[in-house]
């Protein structure tokens, strides 16, 4: 455990403010998701730095996004050394979708310790994790910016329900303040503000904060270590929770015309992981020579309403033509979620999806909320967090099965 | 081997092509550099193609979009094609597909351009976001152009206006096709030269700067 953790033990409890379900459509649309990713100009890339140059990026970093310049009333940022951090924190970090399993793990450099010049060590080796951080807004965590992953700086803002068009003037403006611009657009002003405003109109940042400069070229565009992410270095996502086209057997529908859109269908927890929960994560793939705008306009407009149509759907259908074998998925599921004494994470995140479903088309009266928020509890690093001790896999499934039991009312 | 010019070893090979005919050019850094041609970044590779092809009696083609650039070092000596700023080779980005630094973009230009057109639809040039600094003309590019002081309006100050550079690279390149096309290889290599001037001004290292604001990009909110 950290000696002070990142995320204070209540807002572990409470859960995440992604999963709040506030927000448009949320019974399908769980949350957007914006990142930017940002390089600094004049510095090799992460992968290409030397530990030094590694450590002078997050110390400059570090310096200008904690100078202020990303606070807001009732909302600040906090830093941690992702470095120094504890696995077990790491992982809580990433079950909450604020960073990546990437940053989380990072590389480790082993270091002879005593070794004359050219001679065999003399000392115990000494391992040392690169350089790298997290900077995150609290309490609400809906900005977080990751320091020396693939590229320099990963940006994101992570909102309950379809919020794009909110991630995007948030993060846009974020973006800016990381450049330095100085002059802070207000809250729901005009998107442009800040390069149409007069520079009279906003004093001049004092020189310690003249902000991060960014590798730019006007042909490429933000340059980016993957070649796949240059341009507007943007990947827009939203989570889903189809368990309703799954029922149907709709759901490869749904992925092969993600698919013929260039667009990608993940799980949970992104690259390469299941869908387990019922839970996909539809996102653009690529952002070159395509704005920002068309590109949100698109997931937001087109391609998230009707898949939200879809589920609606395969949810009325499921109702009304084949109730008796939905009301038995739902409380097979909840059975299960009610008695079982041990439990595994995919056992918990696939009963959980169906209650979800049980609970918005009516057939079982717990609170969403309740049932949602578990979906992240009921993750090994929350789990332990939550009861304060470490524990191996046989101990999480029992406290696992007792949490669920606990807050489903069994 | 011997500079063409003084006495000193020769670093910098060059290859002209004078009356449709190739020849070497071999420099010391110093006469190089008086001559303009001390360039970090290789100029011969596309010409190197041109004379491949004329050699092998092949049509002619710009450079092939995933073929390493060949040599620069003279004719029959293949040097390692690797970024100047980071030293990353070129083989290695295609084995990891992960570029070093901001001056591989420039540097592999020729090969990342065709991979990106046909990863993104054909798309050729960003649009969207744009950072709201950019690179004052003349200044040091590792350094910051101050604000304006006291926040009053800056007196205009010389800058590439980011719209011009897409403009006049647009051009540029499409230039250079048809005078590759029509067998214009001096004219070709003169355009080339302006490319490479005008990337390294403004994409060398990624450095966007300076006093005046980009205009908004019409899309970006």
């Amino acid at each position: 455990m950290e000696s002070v953790p990142l995320i204070s033990q209540e807002s572990v409890a409470r859960g995440a403010a992604w999963l709040a379900g506030t927000g448009r459509d949320s019974d399908v649309v769980i949350s957007s998701r914006i990142r930017l990713a940002r390089n600094l100009a004049g510095r090799p890339f992460p992968a290409r730095s030397t530990l030094l140059q590694r450590a002078q990026v997050v110390a400059l970093c570090r310096d200008h996004l904690m100078s202020g310049v990303l606070d807001a009333p009732g909302r600040r940022m906090v830093w941690a050394d992702i470095h120094a951090m504890s696995p077990l924190g790491r992982s809580l970090l990433v079950e909450r979708h604020l960073m990546s399993k990437e940053h989380a793990k990072g590389k480790t450099i082993t270091l002879p310790v005593g070794a004359p010049a050219g001679g065999t060590p003399t000392g115990p080796e000494q391992t040392i994790q690169e350089p790298r951080g997290l900077a995150v807004t609290l309490p609400d965590e809906s900005l977080s910016i990751m320091v020396n992953e693939e590229d320099h700086l990963r940006i994101q803002v992570l909102l309950s329900g379809l919020a794009l068009s909110e991630a995007w003037k948030q993060i846009d403006d974020a973006d800016d303040q990381v450049e330095g611009l100085g002059n802070r657009r207000v809250s729901g002003g005009s998107d442009v503000a800040t390069a149409d405003t007069p520079p009279s109109a906003a004093p001049p940042a004092p020189a310690a904060d003249r902000g991060l400069i960014y590798a730019f070229s006007p042909r490429f565009g933000y340059l980016t270590t993957c070649p796949t992410n240059v341009g507007c270095g943007v990947r827009m996502s939203v989570m889903l929770h189809l368990p309703g086209l799954r029922l149907t057997g709709e759901i490869d529908k749904v992925k092969n015309a993600t698919k013929d859109m260039n667009l990608a269908l993940r799980g949970f927890y992104g690259e390469g992981s299941e869908s387990t929960g019922d839970l996909y994560q539809v996102s653009n793939q690529g952002a070159f020579g395509k704005p920002e705008r068309e590109i949100l306009r698109e997931i937001e407009t087109e391609i998230v309403p009707e898949i939200v149509r879809y589920e609606r759907d395969a949810r009325t259908t499921m109702l009304e033509r084949r109730r008796r074998i939905l009301e038995d998925q739902v409380f097979r599921a909840l059975g299960l979620l009610r008695n079982a004494r041990m439990l595994t994470p995919e056992e918990a995140l696939a009963g959980l999806s169906m209650v979800r479903l049980g609970i918005l088309c009516g057939l079982v009266p717990i609170p969403e909320q309740v049932v949602s928020q578990l979906f992240l509890l009921t993750q090994p690093a929350h789990l332990q967090r939550l009861l304060g001790v470490d524990m191996d896999q046989q101990r999480r499934r029992a406290a696992r099965a007792d949490l669920v039991r606990e807050r489903l009312g069994a | 081997m011997k500079c063409d010019v003084c006495d000193n070893e020769a670093t910098v090979h060059n290859l002209v092509i004078k009356g449709g005919k190739p020849a070497e050019q071999h420099l010391c850094e110093r006469c190089a550099t008086k001559t303009g041609l001390n360039n970090s970044i290789p100029v011969a590779p596309l010409m190197m193609d041109l004379v491949k092809q004329i050699a092998a009696g092949q049509a002619i083609t710009p450079s092939a979009p995933t073929e390493k650039p060949p040599a620069v070092r003279g004719a029959g000596t293949p040097a390692v094609a690797q970024c100047p700023g980071c030293g990353l080779p070129f083989a290695s980005f295609r084995q990891h597909g992960l570029l070093g630094c901001a001056i591989c973009y420039t540097a592999f230009a020729d090969q990342l351009g065709p991979l990106l057109d046909r990863a993104h639809d054909g798309a050729t040039h960003h649009t969207g976001k744009m950072p709201r600094r950019i690179l004052p003309g003349g200044a040091d590019a590792g350094t910051l152009a101050p604000d304006a002081p006291g926040g009053a309006p800056s007196p205009p100050k010389p800058t590439i206006d980011l719209q011009d550079i897409l403009h006049r690279e647009a051009q540029l390149r499409k230039q250079l096709q048809s005078a590759i096309a029509a067998e214009q290889f001096e004219r070709a290599a003169c355009l080339r030269d302006e490319l490479i001037k005008l990337g390294q001004l403004a994409e060398l290292a990624g450095f966007i700067i300076g006093g005046k604001k980009a205009p908004p990009a019409p899309e970006a909110t």
